[in-house]
């Protein structure tokens, strides 16, 4: 994602990914309608943070592992993260809306940026790095704005605290992310492909906690 | 030093999980209060920043002092306990703890002690003759601007709790807790630079203590 020389490729990719998600977008509704729109969003901030990563790369020398262990994490999960705000801030703070939301820019964020690693290493890929990427990097970005997601809920209904909260939320996925990041480029990697798991488990516990309260209210408005 | 600080923060790290684990277990059955939830959060920040810190030390042996993500961590986690504080206590909570100028003077006590320790770190830094970058610089005054504040509340409340009809009455000790929990946080600001292990090792321990027993006491204070 950091390297030169493969900017049109990722124009490209990109086209051909959007094109038919837009399509998509203009036939759904309700909920599908949302995830598939921030899908799109997550995309696009993959393509526009890849931008910003080769400009901070240019400034810090190309020390590639530098900037992916300090850098970048920051910039991707600001990035990430804006558009689960606007969201949170404009149209809902709903607790299952935002995890829907967040889970769907950082899912969207991680298959545009498989794709462009795809591209730019296609001779070296075989299956086990589609295993590696898909539980590693895609549930890493999906957990991080997710995380931002479920926490902004609470916050958000306190005005004193929403400031303050926003920090230390991206504070959070930031160190998240570059805790995983640290993990890969290591001797340690493999721990590298499970944290992300393991952050999975807890939060898919409480999506179905989340479901099952849902559930229940409703019966009893019937 | 290096291999003895990535054990240390190993093992904070592990207190940490301890005290996510206990919060959660502690409300599984009912709805957490918001003052749990930011003190949670808080907690879940400090374990991600002790592990990034024990990674950053067992993957690279890099000097802490340089910029890394840790200090973003670290910094977030105050500001949890910030909004802890000031924002999530409840109606009856809050027109208690509002207290009156005797108790807010009283309380400036504190924020002051944690300056006067900011000021040690710094003298300690230049008598070691070590050289500080301007953005390790920039997250110590962060660092302790927010802990100034996060103490300022906790010595409040506990002046505040003193009173038995006070609603904080029975988050004394976890406010005391807090309070000594800040205070070795700035502590450990400048342990490693004073090259003397006994130091490392009796700040680290009370931190490790303190990191457990603080949701202990908030969960018996929540009771």
């Amino acid at each position: 994602m950091l390297k030169e020389g493969y900017e049109i490729m990722s124009y490209i990719l990109y086209v051909c990914i959007i094109v038919p998600f837009a399509l998509m977008f203009l036939i759904l509704y309700g909920g599908a309608r949302r995830t598939a729109a921030f899908v799109m969003i997550g995309i696009t901030v993959c393509l526009f943070v890849s931008e910003i990563n080769s400009l901070l790369l240019d400034f810090f020398n190309d020390d590639i592992y530098f900037v992916t262990t300090r850098i970048t994490p920051i910039t991707e999960e600001i990035f990430k993260a804006l558009p689960v705000i606007y969201f949170g801030i404009v149209f809902s703070d709903e607790i299952q809306k935002l995890l829907t939301v967040g889970m769907a820019v950082g899912i969207g964020f991680a298959v545009f940026e498989n794709m462009i690693i795809l591209t730019d290493n296609i001779e070296n890929v075989n299956i086990l790095w589609a295993f590696i990427r898909g539980f590693g990097s895609g549930l890493m970005h999906g957990m991080s704005t997710a995380i931002v997601g479920i926490c902004m809920s609470s916050f958000h209904r306190r005005k004193k605290l929403f400031v303050p909260g926003l920090f230390s939320l991206l504070s959070v996925a930031i160190i998240n992310h570059g805790i995983y990041n640290l993990l890969v480029q290591s001797k340690l990697e493999y721990l590298g492909y499970i944290l992300p798991i393991i952050i999975y488990i807890p939060i898919s516990i409480f999506s179905h906690y989340l479901k099952k309260k849902y559930q229940k209210q409703k019966a009893l408005q019937k | 030093m290096i291999s003895k600080m990535m054990f240390i923060n190993l093992a904070l790290f592990l207190c940490a999980v301890f005290g996510i684990i206990y919060l959660t277990a502690s409300f599984s059955k009912k709805d957490m209060p918001i003052y749990c939830v930011s003190v949670l959060c808080a907690w879940i920040s400090l374990a991600l920043c002790r592990l990034y810190m024990f990674l950053v030390l067992s993957v690279e042996n890099a000097d802490l002092n340089k910029f890394n993500l840790s200090w973003f961590a670290m910094t977030g986690s105050f500001i949890f306990l910030f909004c802890a504080n000031y924002g999530c206590l409840d109606k009856d909570t809050l027109k208690a703890a509002k207290g009156n100028a005797k108790q807010k003077m009283i309380s400036l006590a504190a924020p002051a002690a944690v300056m006067g320790l900011y000021i040690f770190n710094m003298y300690l830094f230049y008598k070691y003759g070590t050289r500080l970058t301007v953005s390790y610089r920039v997250f110590t005054v962060i660092l302790t601007l927010l802990i100034m504040q996060n103490s300022f509340f906790n010595l409040k409340y506990i002046i505040i709790g003193s009173d038995k009809e006070s609603p904080l009455y029975r988050l004394r000790s976890f406010n005391f807790i807090m309070l000594v929990y800040s205070i070795l946080t700035m502590a450990e600001v400048s342990a490693p630079i004073s090259r003397s292990l006994t130091a490392v090792i009796v700040i680290y321990s009370l931190t490790g203590v303190t990191t457990l027993m603080i949701p202990v006491c908030l969960r018996r204070g929540m009771k």
